[in-house]
């Protein structure tokens, strides 16, 4: 897998659903990796992996919110993706609010994962656009002496340089 | 009878003769001839030889009589006379009897014949002895016995009288007769004392004159103290019609009657049965024969008693006594003897009669004629009264007896049909069986059937015929009472009703059951409530479930769709892959595979779930405690992943099957997770952990366990948590646990539960292993 391929990390504790939706992506030409529980996901995890994370929801031990919490907490978070087996609207309003890029229900149509899986690309590929710019900038900024750093901020707020 | 000379003495074959004329009655000049001819008989007799005994040293006797053969004296007299010869001679006598026929054959010519005659008969057969019946024989005799029978003795008999003129001849003599009509008119006087008249009567024969001669001297006594009328030369009619007028106040003496004045014959007896019925007077008489006859007594020696007496003075003449001396060894007694109908004709009184007095044809009392035979019918019939008492008070007894069965059967019968139970019994080879009229009813017999086992086989329920025979058969093997319900098919009505039947065996004769008797009723109404409630519990059990369903929908429905978001998956991944220019066919097969691997787990899904909700008859089946387990665990697995509990499974290995109906099972099972589930809502996520244990539990049965680590019991205990509408949860019915232990009561097993030591709780279920069959 190319660093610099999106992949798509499958996370359910269902053998038969990681397979199909794994094989539906790869269908679509898509980069998958899955994983039977969220401790294996973190264990196996590359931070700087580009894609997004489709996870269910209801799995034993760390469910999908717990690691969507846990997952929160860090630099370079992946685009999350929850698939669900009930349409909880508790569940969904919680999870789109921690940040879910979507909240799909169980079966779900193949355009419609896709779509969301290319969203969640794209928006993880602007993400990371975003952030490797503010690291220039910061990189940039980094460069300046103390007083050009001071004048930087008065022109940022609007101060004359003269 | 005639007086007659009599020989006075015997000097040496010659006699001398004298003539006794006071007594003489009749002297006529042939009674001197027959003297001599008898005389000169008895010489020549003795001079003829010694010839008495036959050759055979049988003593040779003959008896010459008077009379006719036909006279009842005679008869009487000559049976006496031969019987009591044969009886004092050991060889017996050669008997003869000849008589003159006197009073018939009057006459010097016929004695004559009769001489010859009898002289030429006994010529060669001379007698060692002569006996004289009447005077006339005597006479004839003492005449010829020179010439016929010489030496020969006679004695004589019915002779009346002392015949002193014979005494002389040492080698005659007899028992004299002292009766005459003095005795009986003396009598006759003495009993009708106001008698003013005698009546004579007599014949009108030379031989009734003969007879009569001194009977009519003795009458002169009388005279003076009676008036005597002497009816004599009468025809028989015109005696009749005499006797029939007499006037009152008279006693008639009959004497004999040979013959009347019309030459007519008879014999003395017979002329008295002719006239006696006409008599108005009652008549006496002095010879025994003629009583019964129509006279009413007299002063008599009995004819039978005079031949008896005349042949002992014969014997001991043929055993060598003198005659003389032999003779007065005898007497007569003469005897009153009268005739009991004629007393009775006279209304004489018994008590008048003399003491001794014989009274003939006394018309015996019943009870004297028939003392035997009334005292033997008497015996018979008291033996069989007794008989027919002792009977009776058995019948009695027995009617008793029956009575108190009858009532004793009746109330056991009013019991049994009161309780609407049919009594019944049968013996061990069944080919009785005994039925009341409700058990006929119950059995769905006809009223005339006479069944058998076999035909009680017939009507119950194909289905339990063979465990009823097996109980009844246990019972008769062992000895024990039995209870048994089965199913009677109805007497066509289709509709099969519920019986019980209680019975035990009773014990026969050796001791063996060879009966079963007992009672049977109808349970189809409590069998039916049964059904109707075990109904109503199943529909709870259903409501129960189906409630349990929904709260486990979410859960369920994540099951369902797991599978569907494969298949859905795995399909259009296929279908993406095979618009390739080149598919990856392989992988559309293996895709392929998976949708249908993932297609029967989505069928299992709803075949678990559509089981559950079924309202379905309970199934009783062998089942195994850990697939059950298992098969709820399947069914809650989303639910308990959502509610973040773990399950810990300990499941004994190699335990027995139960007997049970699957859903029922699974439900209080998954009733029993969820509310563990529950218990450990309030638990930190990380400490909600559930473990399911099944083991064995005794012998014969196991044990399921669910325990918790959550809040524990209610307080109030376990039995609180049982309790109908409690409920610990803001949703719940309060049901579910109430209707689990029915459930598990109904499989003969009990649901209980505790708090666990480390905290939560444990809820238990025992179930008795399955027996073969299920």
């Amino acid at each position: 897998m190319n660093k610099l391929t999106p992949t798509v990390f499958v996370v359910d504790d269902d053998a038969a659903v990681r397979k199909a939706v794994s094989r539906l992506l790869d269908s679509a030409k898509i980069s998958v990796a899955v994983f039977a529980s969220p401790t294996e996901f973190l264990a196996a995890r590359d931070a700087d992996a580009p894609g997004c994370l489709l996870l269910d929801v209801s799995m034993p031990g760390i469910n999908g919110l717990e690691l969507q919490r846990l997952l929160g907490g860090r630099d370079g978070i992946l685009p999350i993706i929850f698939l669900s087996g009930h349409a909880d609207v508790p569940i969904s309003v919680q999870a789109m609010k921690a940040g879910a890029t979507d909240f799909l229900t169980k079966p779900v149509q193949d355009r419609v994962l896709l779509a969301a899986v290319r969203t969640a690309f794209a928006n993880d590929h602007a993400a990371r656009h975003a952030r490797s710019e503010r690291a220039e900038i910061a990189a940039r900024l980094e460069t300046l002496t103390p007083r050009e750093r001071e004048v930087l901020d008065r022109v940022a707020a609007g101060f004359l340089n003269k | 009878m005639l007086n007659w000379p009599t020989v006075n003495s015997f000097t040496d074959g010659l006699a001398s003769i004298t003539l006794t004329r006071q007594r003489l009655i009749i002297g006529s000049p042939q009674c001197v001839l027959l003297l001599a001819a008898a005389l000169i008989l008895w010489i020549s007799a003795r001079a003829g030889g010694e010839a008495f005994a036959t050759g055979r040293n049988q003593p040779r006797v003959l008896v010459l009589y008077s009379d006719e053969r036909l006279l009842p004296a005679n008869i009487i007299a000559d049976e006496a006379i031969r019987t009591t010869l044969a009886a004092g001679i050991p060889g017996g006598v050669e008997f003869h009897s000849e008589f003159l026929d006197s009073a018939r054959f009057p006459g010097e010519a016929h004695e004559l014949r009769q001489r010859d005659f009898l002289r030429a008969k006994y010529q060669q057969r001379p007698p060692a002895l002569l006996i004289a019946g009447g005077a006339p024989a005597l006479d004839f005799l003492v005449k010829h016995r020179s010439e016929l029978f010489r030496n020969v003795p006679i004695v004589y008999c019915s002779v009346a009288g002392d015949r002193p003129e014979l005494q002389s001849d040492k080698g005659i003599a007899g028992v004299p007769v002292f009766t005459g009509a003095g005795p009986a008119l003396e009598l006759a006087l003495r009993l009708h004392p106001e008698t003013r008249q005698v009546a004579l009567v007599w014949g009108s024969g030379a031989r009734d004159q003969e007879m009569t001669a001194r009977f009519r001297e003795d009458l002169r006594t009388f005279e003076g103290r009676v008036a005597i009328t002497v009816l004599t030369g009468l025809s028989m009619g015109d005696l009749r019609n005499a006797l029939a007028r007499l006037p009152e106040h008279t006693v008639v003496l009959y004497l004999t009657l040979f013959q009347d004045v019309s030459g007519r014959t008879f014999t003395p007896r017979q002329a008295l049965s002719e006239f006696a019925p006409t008599s108005n007077a009652p008549i006496y008489g002095c010879y025994d024969t003629y009583v019964g006859h129509g006279i009413v007594g007299g002063m008599m020696v009995p004819f039978d008693e005079i031949g008896r007496k005349a042949a002992q003075v014969g014997l001991r003449i043929l055993a060598g006594e003198d005659p003389q001396t032999a003779a007065r060894s005898e007497t007569h007694q003469p005897l009153a003897i009268f005739d009991w109908q004629q007393l009775r004709r006279w209304g004489i009184d018994e008590d008048l009669l003399p003491p001794g007095s014989i009274v003939r044809f006394k018309e015996q009392t019943y009870w004297q004629k028939h003392f035997r035979v009334i005292l033997g019918a008497a015996v018979v019939c008291s033996l069989e009264a007794g008989l027919i008492v002792a009977l009776l008070v058995q019948g009695r007894r027995r009617h008793r007896a029956e009575a108190s069965l009858r009532e004793s059967e009746a109330s056991v019968s009013l019991a049994a049909e009161s309780a609407g139970a049919g009594l019944w019994a049968a013996d061990r080879s069944g080919g009785n069986l005994w039925l009341t009229e409700r058990a006929r009813e119950l059995f769905g017999f006809k009223p005339d059937e006479a069944p058998d086992w076999d035909r009680l086989h017939d009507v119950i329920h194909p289905a339990d015929r063979e465990r009823v025979e097996q109980v009844a058969r246990k019972s008769m093997k062992e000895g024990k009472p039995f209870v048994v319900e089965f199913r009677v098919d109805g007497n066509g009505s289709g509709k099969p009703r519920w019986v019980m039947s209680r019975g035990r065996p009773h014990l026969g004769a050796n001791g063996n059951p060879d009966r079963l008797m007992g009672a049977s009723v109808d349970i189809s109404e409590r069998k039916q409530a049964e059904a109707e409630l075990n109904e109503r519990r199943a529909e709870l059990a259903h409501l129960s479930r189906v409630t349990m369903l929904g709260e486990l929908s979410g859960s369920l429905a994540h099951e369902l769709n797991q599978p569907l978001t494969a298949i859905l998956s795995n399909a259009q991944a296929a279908q993406r892959y095979l618009e390739i220019e080149t598919p990856n066919l392989a992988e559309v097969r293996e895709i392929l595979v998976d949708i249908v691997s993932e297609d029967e787990r989505a069928g299992e899904v709803i075949r678990r779930l559509r089981l559950l909700l079924k309202k379905g008859e309970v199934q009783q089946q062998a089942l195994d405690a850990n697939e059950v387990a298992r098969e709820v665990l399947k069914l809650v697995r989303s639910d308990l992943v959502n509610q973040g509990v773990t399950v810990e499974t300990q499941f004994a290995p190699d335990l027995g099957p139960i007997c049970g109906d699957r859903v029922q099972l699974q439900q209080v099972l998954l009733n029993l997770v969820m509310n563990a589930c529950d218990a450990m809502a309030g638990n930190d996520p990380g400490r909600r952990r559930l473990t399911l244990r099944t083991r064995a539990e005794g012998g014969a049965g196991l044990r399921i366990e669910v325990s918790d680590i959550g809040r524990g019991l209610p307080e109030g205990g376990a039995e609180r948590a049982f309790e109908r509408f409690f409920t610990t949860k803001s949703h719940g019915l309060g049901l579910g646990l109430s209707i689990c232990r029915t459930i598990i009561n109904a499989h003969d097993g009990h649901l209980g539960a505790a708090n666990n030591p480390q905290g939560g709780a444990t809820f238990h279920c025992t179930l008795p292993l399955a027996k073969v069959p299920c």
